[in-house]
């Protein structure tokens, strides 16, 4: 991972991880909100490729009833690309997961699950802040969140996404 | 491809779960009294593989069970699949839950809730089963699919109720129903392998071809027409030019080609201005002319000017947005105050390198009040890009004003002078031809699109001939001819086997009547017209078993299971029947001993890639048949526990 002043300027800021750490908190906040269980780590690596792609973050419907397994069925772009980004974004969602949990945005586990502490009217001040794609990502990935854990067992979605784990 | 079941679950409203496991690649046979379920297991199974109502009979099954569920095994793995059933009062739900991977334990009551429907389970069972999709991705990232078969269109050779098996009729589950028997009908081919698997895909290809073939054919007949009544139009416009000497050519003898030709040359050629002959004697006028030019081609450069700064302008905005963007993103960094230095790593507590550490808060606090000043730059150039175009307009203006002042002129000078008025005339009238002439081409289709259109319909009529030859109905029905023989044999063995009446003579399976037909010396015999129920259930099962050994053999994408009910009830309708053990019904046992016995020998051959599942009271008392007995249903052991 190249040093902050040697990134061109539109990857450091597009990609800074102080904006990558809160999209991983708003999804693990999602998550937690529909389900009793914490976030699987594993789950969330999926969160920054999916959602900082722009058309497969405008694909994403607009609320939890439609179902994921049905969805990815008809909306392969989501599966094309998505081994590709996972690796092109490795080091900057280990760099923002580094600082969300320096920051006390996100916390891991022992087991290996994620949770989070802020709460929804932190995250809704979050948004109220940010404008433009910004303030899309941030909805989006709470919505993805919620929507991960309305989909069942987690490596299922991993399966479905055509990656091996 | 090779998807078999493993087990049928149920769960309970009292949240039990009830297990009915089977094995794969075997023979497994549930021996019962009636009443104990055997009946629902066919509709339990349909039910979870997608189907559009649920017709799980009301009684115990309804009452008691909230769930059911199917876990079957695979090549690749394991798919659990569990649907809820209705209420009372309610024909279906669509609330269906699905999980597969390379090992799958059956979920516990508490984890079921609808993560699918049935229109997502069919399209994985369907990718499951290896039915190959030709997938097109539309622009914004939808999918289409363009499917020859999917997975519920293979089911009607799975299942075998217990009033399906007996029917002279109809051989195939469901093929009562009109729309099934079509599909079967349609599908058969695909599933046996006659046809290749972008079979669909050829046919639109080749609809989709013979739809442009006949729209070139017809923009060919219409050019015919418009040559046979367009030249006499062509002709005349041609002399009427010539006596308004804008050409002097033969007009008569020109054809079609040469009379466009020749027309469009004259539109295109700027008409020789007679002005220029009275030049000298108007020098006013020819300054005027001069001017004219020289302000035309001011114009055209204010003109390219001003495009020029408005894309700039334009160009400056997009840049800006990005940058907006970018500071967007930036200011996320406002909701972090304090500055730490990650020496650490938090995930797994050994040191961070230098070049592995995130950047600092005040790094990307700098990084955004940079972007914000830059924006902000950009933006107070704004007014300064405005001031430039309002003066380039203003220049635009100017001239075009000029130019109109000295149209004027011009005409000023032309009005009084009547030897102009009358070459100014000439003009007009060359010009109003020349018009005519324009809008008549305008009308005509260009002639060079004449070669190309015949170099298409031969190209378009070459491929049309390679496709049909690909999929000709010739060339299937070959195939099937073939391997109509080579189920034959099977058929005809097994037919003997059994003691079906007519086995002495060959048997074969007919795709258009979809039964099985005697070719005996008397002429052909289909399964209707033999007498008896023990000649149908014995066609039946050697029709289905004939049909899955050959997809197991060529490996088509067919499930690897039947499900079959009652096969005994022509000998033995009754329970009580069974234990009857007189001389009278030992040829009735024997008859139903064979059936069993195929079954099984057909299993064991085709080894590990086909399950047989028969539900009857049937109970027979041989080492092979007592071995392949899943469970008895007898003596308050049934399909769904007493207890519940």
């Amino acid at each position: 991972m190249k040093d902050w002043n040697d990134r061109t300027t539109e990857e450091a800021n597009l990609l800074n991880p102080a904006f990558c750490s809160h999209i991983l908190a708003a999804a693990v906040l999602g998550y937690l909100e529909e389900s009793d269980q914490d976030m699987p780590y594993f789950l969330s690596l999926l969160v920054m490729p999916l959602i900082l792609y722009k058309p497969t973050r405008s694909a994403l419907p607009r609320d939890t009833r439609s179902y994921f397994i049905n969805w990815i069925q008809d909306n392969q772009i989501a599966k094309t690309y998505i081994h590709q980004h996972i690796l092109s974004l490795r080091n900057h969602t280990q760099e923002s997961f580094l600082f969300g949990i320096q920051y006390s945005l996100i916390s891991l586990s022992n087991e290996g699950q994620l949770s989070t502490s802020i709460s929804k009217s932190k995250l809704n001040s979050i948004i109220k802040h940010l404008a433009g794609e910004a303030k899309e990502c941030i909805k989006k990935a709470f919505f993805l969140g919620k929507w991960f854990a309305k989909t069942g067992e987690p490596h299922f979605i991993y399966t479905l996404l055509g990656i091996k784990l | 491809m090779n998807i078999q079941i493993r087990d049928i679950i149920l769960y309970g409203i009292n949240k039990n779960v009830r297990i009915l496991p089977f094995e794969t690649g075997k023979l497994n046979i549930i021996t019962g009294a009636s009443k104990t379920g055997k009946t629902a297991l066919i509709e339990i199974l349909d039910y979870c593989f997608g189907s559009s109502d649920c017709k799980i009979p009301e009684g115990k099954i309804r009452e008691k069970v909230s769930w059911v569920g199917v876990r079957l095994q695979q090549d690749t793995g394991q798919t659990f699949i569990a649907r809820k059933l209705p209420p009372p009062g309610q024909a279906t739900t669509n609330e269906m839950y699905i999980i597969s991977g390379n090992s799958i334990q059956i979920p516990e009551y508490d984890v079921l809730r609808g993560t699918t429907n049935a229109v997502g389970v069919q399209q994985i069972l369907t990718a499951e089963l290896g039915i190959k999709e030709n997938i097109h991705t539309t622009p914004e990232g939808q999918t289409r699919r363009d499917l020859v078969a999917n997975f519920r269109h293979s089911l009607p050779f799975c299942f075998q109720q217990q009033d399906e098996i007996i029917s002279k009729e109809f051989l195939f589950h469901k093929q009562s129903d009109h729309f099934v028997a079509q599909a079967i009908k349609d599908t058969l081919p695909y599933f046996l392998g006659v046809v290749s698997d972008d079979y669909v895909a050829k046919l639109s290809r080749l609809r989709d071809l013979k739809r442009q073939l006949k729209l070139l054919q017809r923009k060919i007949d219409e050019l015919e027409s418009i040559r046979g009544s367009g030249l006499s139009k062509a002709h005349m416009l041609l002399t009427e030019a010539r006596d308004a000497g804008l050409h002097s050519q033969a007009v008569e003898d020109l054809t079609w080609e040469e009379s466009t030709k020749l027309l469009q040359h004259l539109c295109s050629t700027p008409a020789r201005t007679e002005e220029d002959e009275i030049v000298d004697s108007e020098s006013e006028f020819h300054r005027l002319q001069l001017e004219r030019e020289k302000l035309k081609q001011e114009l055209r450069a204010q003109q390219d000017q001003l495009n020029a700064a408005k894309s700039l302008f334009s160009e400056g905005d997009e840049f800006s947005s990005e940058m907006q963007e970018q500071l967007n993103r930036l200011r996320s960094i406002d909701f972090f105050e304090e500055d730490k230095n990650i020496g650490i790593c938090p995930l797994c507590n050994s040191p961070i390198d230098e070049h592995q550490k995130p950047p600092r808060v005040n790094q990307i606090q700098l990084s955004a009040e940079k972007m914000a000043n830059e924006l902000r730059t950009i933006e107070e150039h704004g007014p300064q890009m405005q001031k430039v175009l309002r003066t380039l307009t203003e220049n635009l203006e100017r001239t075009k004003n000029k130019l109109k002042d000295n149209r004027e002129l011009i005409e000023a000078i032309q009005i009084s002078n009547i030897k102009l008025q009358e070459v100014k005339s000439h003009s007009e009238k060359r010009a109003y031809i020349l018009g005519r002439i324009g809008l008549y081409l305008d009308s005509v289709p260009a002639i060079e699109d004449d070669n190309e259109l015949f170099v298409k319909i031969s190209s378009l009529t070459k491929e049309i001939a390679e496709i049909e030859n690909e999929i000709s109905v010739e060339t299937i029905e070959d195939r099937l001819q073939s391997l109509s023989s080579i189920l034959s044999i099977d058929l005809s063995k097994w037919a003997k086997y059994l003691n079906l009446e007519h086995s002495d003579y060959p048997i074969r399976f007919d795709y258009k009547k979809l039964t099985i037909i005697a070719d005996s010396d008397l002429g052909p015999i289909p399964l209707n017209k033999m007498g008896s129920g023990a000649n149908w259930v014995g066609g039946h099962l050697i029709s289905l078993f004939a049909l899955h050994k050959w997809f197991v053999t060529k490996r088509r994408p067919v499930p690897r299971f039947i499900l079959i009910d009652q096969p005994s009830q022509v000998y033995f309708p009754e329970d009580k029947d069974w234990e009857d053990n007189s001389e009278a019904k030992s040829e009735d046992r024997n008859a139903v001993r064979m059936m069993y016995k195929l079954a099984f020998d057909l299993v064991e051959e085709l080894a590990e890639y086909f399950q047989i599942i028969i539900t009857d009271h049937a109970n027979i008392q041989e080492k092979w048949f007592q071995d392949s007995i899943v469970e008895r249903w007898r003596d308050g052991i049934k399909l769904v526990p007493l207890d519940w």
